[in-house]
């Protein structure tokens, strides 16, 4: 009987206006349906616009070293390996606002080497990086960073 | 134990499609949430429930079994609405 009586409480029209739910439960079970995520409550919480703007380039490592980027030089591609700067409980980083790198040489890797070894040495350049407390960044990611800092300049990118 | 939302009136609530985006004036955050989690916090706007009361009504009006699993998820998600700071429990 409580428990009725607050669901008229909760829908009155102060609250339905806020919410803008509508009144056709048909959509609203369509809906409830189609978003796998109704079943449970769902909140995440987003950065804040102050956070955004203190932190300029933040992102995600990226997600494999095929997606990772890979600079040519004399020696052979090397690993682009970014220091960052913080990481957040959420498992992205700050790299800041002049993003600082190095080039991870160990491994060497010889192009004319089968892919399954390139592979290989790409990943052993990765986890060296990992262990220089670095990442690696997508090129999607190094694009924007490029673009927006500079801080890649005179790199010459596979 | 009851719970009751905090400063829900003060929330700006924007309903993407069934999906809402919340700003939350008093920490400066934004938070996503959706349909279950906007009745949740719009229910206890209206009057302090406990967990039974809250899995029972969410359950009713998303068409849920209330068990076990579906309580200790809304008691889950209760705790983490209180550390954000968007409800409270019942002095």
């Amino acid at each position: 009987m409580e428990i009725k009586n607050s669901k008229e409480q909760t829908d009155t029209p102060e609250v339905m206006q806020k919410l803008s739910t509508g009144n056709n439960q048909h959509k609203q079970k369509r809906r409830t349906l189609l978003k796998g995520t109704a079943a449970l409550p769902v909140v995440i919480t987003l950065y804040s616009g102050s956070a955004l703007a203190r932190s300029s380039n933040i992102m995600g490592e990226a997600a494999s070293v095929s997606e990772a980027v890979f600079v040519n030089t004399i020696d052979g591609p090397q690993l682009l390996c970014v220091k960052p700067v913080e990481k957040f409980d959420n498992g992205t980083y700050d790299i800041g606002d002049m993003p600082s790198y190095m080039l991870i040489s160990e491994p060497k890797i010889q192009l004319n080497a089968s892919e399954q070894v390139i592979m290989m040495k790409k990943a052993q350049q990765m986890d060296n990086c990992h262990l220089l407390g670095g990442i690696m960044i997508s090129a999607t990611a190094f694009t924007s960073i490029a673009a927006k800092t500079g801080a890649f300049d005179n790199l010459m990118i596979l | 134990m009851r719970w009751q939302s905090n400063h829900f009136h003060s929330l700006l609530i924007e309903d993407w499609g069934g999906e809402y985006t919340v700003y939350q004036p008093d920490s400066g955050k934004t938070h996503f949430l959706n349909q279950m989690s906007i009745r949740l916090l719009s229910f206890l706007s209206q009057n302090p429930a406990t967990l039974l009361e809250i899995s029972h009504y969410l359950s009713t009006a998303f068409e849920q079994e209330a068990d076990q699993d579906f309580r200790d998820n809304i008691e889950k998600i209760l705790y983490h609405l209180d550390a954000l700071g968007l409800i409270k429990k019942e002095k």
